[in-house]
């Protein structure tokens, strides 16, 4: 995205960046740069499952609930909250160069009982992105009726179901962590 | 109590209202709060601990310097007790120990204990007072253990031990035996223990039914096939000798020889092997004749010794007793007359939160002096067999060698042990392999695992800790009158649709489950099925930690599928499923032929009239099935109106009726389990409950029918004293009137031959007790098929029939609710305030309460690697959750009548760690946060735990940190619903509040609950106040 401080001197040419970008942005969807939508989120608490918080419009009302850093290498999850899908979600910033990172939400039912990785987004160029040098994965969204935390890994572990921290954040050797659960 | 006696009144009959008058007494002293009479310096027993108050003239100047003592056992909803009353302090009671086996959800225990020939030892042998029942659990659901008499410690020695009456043995010296059996009985492990190491030193299986074992030095004796028997360590058997009449006591005598009374007849036979040889030492005048060992084998003879030649028998002392002691001292100086516990004489009043009061009468030898004595019995506690193990083969299974080396490896010296007996061939041993070992090497990010289905997935129908299934528990009243009902095919109450919140369609239990008309016409006497209920589940249709008035779980027998037991995974290809107050098993597992619907199997599980309705029908169609049979097995007239009449139906409705003569050799009938010959069970016993209530604490001593029809004959006791249901009504030659009383003793019209069932031509068993050899085979060759009568003539002069309490047709009745209904209100607080209580509706109860809104969730999260790995790193194994949901339970009770509870148990104890959340809704707190006053609802019971910690995490602030609070708070309130202040705090958006049940210092028996927590916006206030 453009940084907001590069301009053109020229009013009318300003004018018709402006109009540009505006028509640009509105082909491509890119979040935040149209006018914010009072519609309506398109699902709520299961039926969000796996999809986008952005594009389905439960960001909106989105609170952040959790934010977390890794201890050594400056990496951090954050997990948001939508009060009108029921639902949360999970960013991963990895600030290992070179590395993708792996988002992952996993789910314990409320009753208790074995967790599932209910989600396991792999960063790549296409799904993630690059924001000053950090790798930027994105989650879809869980319901939030249910233990959920997210966790991130890099990317280089084989792609199965794992959890980086099963034991609540006590383990040693760790490649990946997790937010607490919620 | 020591393994060779058996608990037998004779003389006077005493009916069961004497003992009534006595647990009004104990009621009346419990309720009045600490005991106004409690004798000084009781030491670890609170009340009367039964002192002789002038114990020199009691029992003799020498009385201080005496080393006799009394060591008995006596279970109770606590647990195992090992009670322990020494002449040196007058014979006071205290308890050395009290054994549990943690997450085993036991509403009683029972047992057995032998003291060591060195008087050093008790070795014990315990299980869930319910294992009676079943034949399995007999054979092979029992825990062993040993205790040290001088310091109290106890050393665990094995599981998967049979419950019978006489194991363990002790000899002389050291050695205990343990057995374990088949289910058929067909074969028998024989377990020798050192008791001063607790390590088994040898198992040999045994190719037959082998009983009365007793150790000595170098070899275990006992009787098989009705012979006298020395054991190999390979397992055969030397024949020595065939004694007179059928055995039923062994014991080691201070010469080398041992000691043996067996029943010929109605008649007691004393016999000493010398070696050689048996040496008749006479004939008694009854079956009133007892053998306890004692010191060294110094052994003690009670009861009636008049034709007996006790000089005879080297080192045998003679005490004589009208009746039956339920213990005796070493030394012989005092006689236990009887021991009982107020619950175990009546139903467990829930969970244990009222403690159970033990009473016992000691009589001195010397001068006939009794002393009698109240009280609580709680030793230190000792958690046995509660490590986790993941093997499989642990406990709950028959699995010979390899159970007993994985015991060895969970006792606390963690050595191996040796066992010197050959290669045995292991009984058959059902495990479900789960691919989930302990040590898991800890390298992370560990991959989750999927345990497979048998590990994971119910297979009863209806499942624990379900919103949806709540059970109501009946009081005893209503029961009554669902079973009068019942039996007449006239319970016809309509539940409506949702009743008891259960998500069902309307119905009514008679049109789901019709009683059966009987084959010769007639109906099922109402007490016959009341005794059965009481036998079945102590009439509980809920979990036994719901009284009633309360809501529960369903009670469910041996749902997780391992013996009810924490030190394994649960093993669902092994569950029983047997359901509520009449545990109906058929067609309750997904695993059954035919299973139930949906709604059938709900209603079984929550309904105790539906419940019951199945229980009739099942009965009925059992006595119908015995009069299918090519010979209809008949008993006595036949007709179905006669109490007694029905001993072939609940027989068979305990342990089957076999109808297919096309299977096992064309063998039909009852099975040899229940059979009163089979020397299972105690050859002298006297009817259950006739003449000792203390009989209801060794179920095991008597068969299945025995018990129901002594259930019968003595209605059970609720806590408080009233009888659960009403008498029989007897004819009139039942009935003495007492000599020195107006009261009138009636009895059933019950066969005092215990032979009945014994026909050389038709199962290989022999009538005749002159000679000690029941059936030898065990398997189908000693079904019973026949008809049988001990009543002729005119039945009508001499059997009972029902009595019903309430009329055809009446309306069920009102409720007696042990507690006062729960609060259904919402907290007053300040605007905006918001509950989350412990459903996502909670409306969703069964007292009617509305529920209200939750803003926000509750989870819970069961032991601490949710990855399905039991994970070991530094020492400690993060269990996975599967263990710990056992002990977690819902109960109506707290705010709109749910709440969750466990125990609490020390903090590594990840098998058993459930941790509580509550989460508000996070947009119920402004991003840019908020103060909050929070207040934790504690329930009327449920929550007895002295100090737990509540965690606050009070969710991402401003500055993005995420600070959070604790909270140390006591959950022991007044018994009375209440909101406790938890303090109050600044919320910011993904607060929530935790509550885990790992506390320090904790040993698994308090009771921690689960209930709302409310928030309510705040302007100031302090934290944990």
């Amino acid at each position: 995205m453009f940084s907001q401080r590069e301009f053109i001197r020229s009013a009318p040419m300003r004018l018709l960046v402006i109009m540009a970008l505006v028509a640009l942005c509105a082909l491509v969807g890119i979040p935040g740069a149209t006018a914010a939508r009072a519609d309506a989120p398109s699902c709520s608490a299961g039926s969000c499952e796996g999809k986008n918080a952005e594009a389905t419009g439960c960001s909106a009302d989105e609170l952040l609930i959790e934010d977390s850093s890794e201890s050594s290498g400056g990496s951090t999850l954050q997990m948001y909250y939508s009060s009108a899908c029921q639902t949360v979600w999970a960013i991963f910033t990895d600030t290992v160069e070179a590395y993708f990172g792996v988002a992952e939400l996993v789910t314990v039912p409320n009753g208790g009982g074995l967790e599932q990785v209910d989600q396991q987004v792999l960063g790549s160029a296409d799904t993630g992105s690059m924001q000053s040098n950090n790798y930027v994965t994105e989650t879809g969204m869980t319901q939030w009726n249910q233990s959920v935390k997210a966790c991130g890994l890099p990317q280089n572990e084989p792609a199965e179901s794992e959890d980086p921290q099963p034991d609540g954040g006590t383990a040693v050797n760790i490649l990946g962590w997790c937010t607490a659960w919620h | 109590m020591p393994g060779l006696l058996h608990p037998r009144r004779r003389g006077r009959p005493r009916r069961w209202t004497a003992v009534t008058t006595g647990l009004v007494a104990l009621a009346a002293l419990l309720l009045s709060g600490p005991t106004a009479q409690a004798t000084p310096d009781s030491g670890a027993v609170t009340g009367n601990s039964g002192a002789f108050t002038d114990p020199a003239a009691d029992l003799g100047t020498g009385w201080k310097s005496s080393t006799d003592e009394l060591l008995t056992g006596l279970g109770d909803s606590q647990g195992f007790h090992i009670l322990e009353a020494m002449e040196s302090k007058a014979f006071a009671w205290s308890t050395l120990a009290t054994l549990t086996v943690p997450g085993v959800d036991a509403a009683s225990w029972t047992g057995y204990t032998c003291p060591t020939g060195d008087g050093r030892y008790v070795a014990a042998v315990y299980a869930p007072s319910t294992a009676a029942n079943s034949p399995a659990q007999r054979a092979a659901g029992a825990f062993a253990a040993v205790v040290n008499v001088a310091t109290g410690k106890v050393t665990q020695v094995a599981s998967g031990m049979a419950l019978d009456y006489f194991t363990p043995s002790c000899g002389t010296g050291d050695q205990v035996v343990f057995t374990r059996n088949t289910v058929d009985e067909s074969q028998t492990q024989v377990m020798v223990a050192d008791a001063s190491t607790g390590r088994l030193v040898s198992s040999s299986l045994v190719k037959a039914q082998f009983t009365t074992p007793v150790p000595t030095a170098a070899d275990v004796y006992g009787v098989a096939h009705g012979d006298l028997v020395r054991m190999n360590a390979n397992g055969t058997l030397s024949t020595l000798a065939r004694p007179q009449g059928q055995p039923y006591a062994l014991a080691a005598d201070s010469a080398h020889g041992l000691q043996l009374l067996s029943v010929d007849g109605s008649r007691s036979v004393l016999q000493r092997w010398n070696g050689s040889g048996l040496v008749a030492l006479g004939t008694a005048q009854s079956t009133n004749v007892g053998l306890f060992s004692g010191l060294g084998g110094h052994n003690t003879l009670v009861g009636d010794a008049t034709s007996l030649n006790v000089k005879a028998a080297p080192g045998l002392r003679s005490v004589p007793a009208a009746e039956q002691p339920d213990a005796v001292s070493f030394q012989g100086d005092a006689v236990a007359e009887s021991i009982t516990s107020a619950d175990s004489t009546s139903a467990p009043s829930g969970s244990g939160w009222d403690q159970p009061t033990t009473e016992a009468a000691v009589r001195s030898a010397r001068t006939g002096t009794v002393s009698h004595a109240e009280f609580q019995a709680s030793g230190p506690v000792t958690q046995t067999f509660g490590q986790s193990s993941t093997s499989g083969t642990a406990s709950g299974t028959a699995s010979g060698t390899t159970a007993v080396k994985s015991s060895s490896t969970v006792s606390t010296s963690g050595t191996t042990e040796s066992v010197t007996s050959a290669a045995v061939t292991a009984l058959a041993a059902t495990t479900c392999d789960s691919g989930v070992s302990s040590g898991y090497d800890a390298s992370y990010p560990v991959a989750l695992v999927t345990p497979p289905s048998c590990d994971t997935v119910p297979t009863c129908l209806v499942a624990r800790n379900s919103a949806t299934k709540q059970v109501l528990q009946p009081s005893e009243n209503m029961v009554e009158w669902a079973v009068d009902q019942a039996v007449h095919a006239d319970l016809t109450i309509t539940r409506p649709a949702n009743y008891d919140s259960n998500g069902e369609s309307s119905y009514s239990p008679e049109s789901m489950f019709p009683a059966a008309a009987l084959t010769g016409g007639g109906t099922i006497p109402a007490q016959v099925m009341l005794a059965i209920l009481a036998q079945e589940s102590n009439l509980k249709q809920a979990s036994w930690h719901a009284v009633p008035g309360d809501a529960g779980n369903p009670l469910v027998s041996d749902y997780y599928g391992n013996g009810d037991s924490i030190s394994s995974l649960p093993n669902y290809t092994g569950t029983d499923c047997g359901y509520g107050i009449a545990q109906v098993t058929d067609g309750m597992s997904s695993s059954s032929g035919s299973p139930m619907t949906e709604a059938q199997a709900s209603a079984v599980a929550t309904d105790y009239a539906a419940n019951i309705a199945a229980g009739v029908q099942i009965l009925g169609q059992t006595w119908n099935e015995l009069q299918g049979l090519s010979t209809p097995m008949t008993v006595n007239d036949g007709s179905a109106q006669y109490i007694e009449n029905w001993y072939y139906a609940i027989w068979g409705y305990n342990s089957g009726v076999y109808t297919d003569p096309t299977q096992n050799d064309g063998h039909v009938g009852l099975g040899w389990a229940n059979n009163p010959a089979n020397p299972a069970y105690d050859a002298a016993r006297e009817p259950f409950m006739r003449y000792d209530t203390g009989d209801a604490a060794h179920p095991g001593d008597w068969p299945y029918q025995e018990r129901v029809l002594g259930w019968a004959e003595n209605p059970q006791v609720t806590y408080g004293s009233a009888t659960s249901y009403t008498d029989a009504t007897y004819a009139t030659s039942e009935c003495t009137v007492l000599a020195s009383s107006t009261d009138t003793a009636c009895f059933l019209n019950l066969p005092t031959n215990y032979r009945l069932f014994c026909s050389t031509a038709v199962n290989d068993c022999d009538p005749s007790t002159t000679s000690g050899s029941p059936c030898p085979a065990t398997d189908s060759t000693c079904w019973w098929n026949q008809p049988v009568s001990w009543i002729s003539g005119d039945e009508s002069t001499q059997a009972a029939t029902e009595h019903l309490a309430y009329p055809l047709g009446s309306a069920e009745p009102a409720i007696n609710s042990q507690y006062a209904a729960p609060d259904c209100s919402f907290p007053s607080g300040s605007t905006g305030t918001f509950v989350i209580g412990t459903e996502e509706d909670s409306s969703k109860n069964v007292f009617g309460c509305p529920g209200g809104e939750s803003s926000g969730k509750f989870s819970l999260r069961l032991g601490d690697s949710f990855a399905g790995k039991e994970i070991t790193e530094s020492g400690l194994t993060l269990e996975n959750p599967l263990t710990a949901q056992i002990d977690l339970h819902q109960l109506g009770a707290g705010w709109m009548g749910h709440i969750y509870f466990t125990h609490t148990y020390p903090l590594n104890d990840y098998a058993h760690k459930v941790t509580a959340q509550w989460a508000p809704d996070p947009s119920a707190i402004p991003a840019a946060g908020e103060q909050f006053d929070i207040h934790i609802h504690l329930p009327s019971h449920g929550n007895t735990a002295s100090s737990v910690y509540y965690l606050l995490k009070e969710g991402v602030s401003s500055t993005g940190a995420e600070p959070s609070v604790g909270c140390t708070k006591s959950q022991v309130n007044s018994g009375q619903d209440e909101w406790v202040d938890l303090g109050t705090a600044y919320l910011w958006p993904g607060a929530r509040l935790l509550l885990s049940n790992l506390v320090s210092g904790a040993t698994g028996t308090s009771d921690i609950a689960f209930d709302a927590v409310a928030f309510s916006p705040a302007t100031s206030g302090s934290w944990c106040p």
